[in-house]
């Protein structure tokens, strides 16, 4: 089945909370055509809400159905983050927080992630070297800015702050 | 360091184009005298002086970082 694409937006009130909506379209278009939509059908939206709206994104969701990995971990944990630090080639820097990290990839007596670790190695490669795709086309990850993330500046493990303790 | 290269350089013989990352990180975890952890810098190194480049390829176990000779 064709995964449709989705346009959130999200919209503000008076009393400032923050409310996200989405509706979907067909997959059968390019970039360029979706981009084309997406404005005027968040226009409509805007003539009939009283919030503002504070962004509207176009999501294209990610194929699951291959993923060979995809199970829970008995102490798996979304406040554990694994952060990647990576710089672009300009140099400036950009950080990736992973969250739910595999503990058994942190080096011991440390914080650092192990990134001789195989499924590191082939993350951190993701995002420097980026993918290669049918037709030699290279999806190479970036910053917000679109400069290339090109090195690794390190890998380490945090904790995110919770009010609930288990 | 050069211990790690040795195995990479080695792996990859003018024979053999390309080797798994994860057979050269086992080849480094049981040989004495060798830290796994150096294998990151080296093959940064090897890539930037055009020996090897890193390619992700779908496999049967998932996705497997492999190390091209180029």
């Amino acid at each position: 089945m064709a995964i449709p694409y989705g346009i959130k937006v999200q919209i503000r009130d008076a009393s400032g909370d923050i409310a996200t909506t989405e509706f979907y379209v067909t997959n059968t278009h390019t970039l360029v055509q979706y981009n084309l939509a997406a404005e005027p059908l968040v226009e409509t939206l805007d003539g009939v809400i009283g919030g503002v709206i504070e962004d509207a994104v176009l999501n294209i969701p990610v194929s699951m159905a291959a993923l060979t990995n995809n199970t829970i971990g008995g102490a798996s944990d979304v406040g554990d983050l694994g952060q990647f630090a990576f710089r672009t080639a300009e140099n400036r820097p950009v950080k990736v927080n992973v969250p739910g990290i595999i503990e058994t990839l942190v080096a011991s007596g440390s914080d650092d992630i192990d990134q001789a670790q195989t499924d590191v190695a082939a993350f951190i490669a993701a995002m420097e070297d980026g993918i290669l795709v049918t037709g030699a086309i290279l999806v190479a990850p970036s910053n917000v800015g679109e400069g290339d993330i090109t090195t690794v500046s390190y890998a380490r493990e945090r904790f995110k702050n919770r009010g609930a303790r288990n | 360091m050069e211990g790690v290269e040795t195995i990479v350089r080695s792996a990859l013989p003018a024979a053999k184009s390309q080797v798994t990352y994860a057979d050269v990180l086992t080849t480094c975890q049981i040989t004495p005298g060798i830290d796994y952890r150096d294998l990151p810098n080296v093959i940064r190194a090897l890539i930037g002086n055009g020996f090897l480049h890193r390619e992700l390829r779908r496999t049967e176990h998932g996705v497997t970082l492999f190390l091209v000779r180029n």
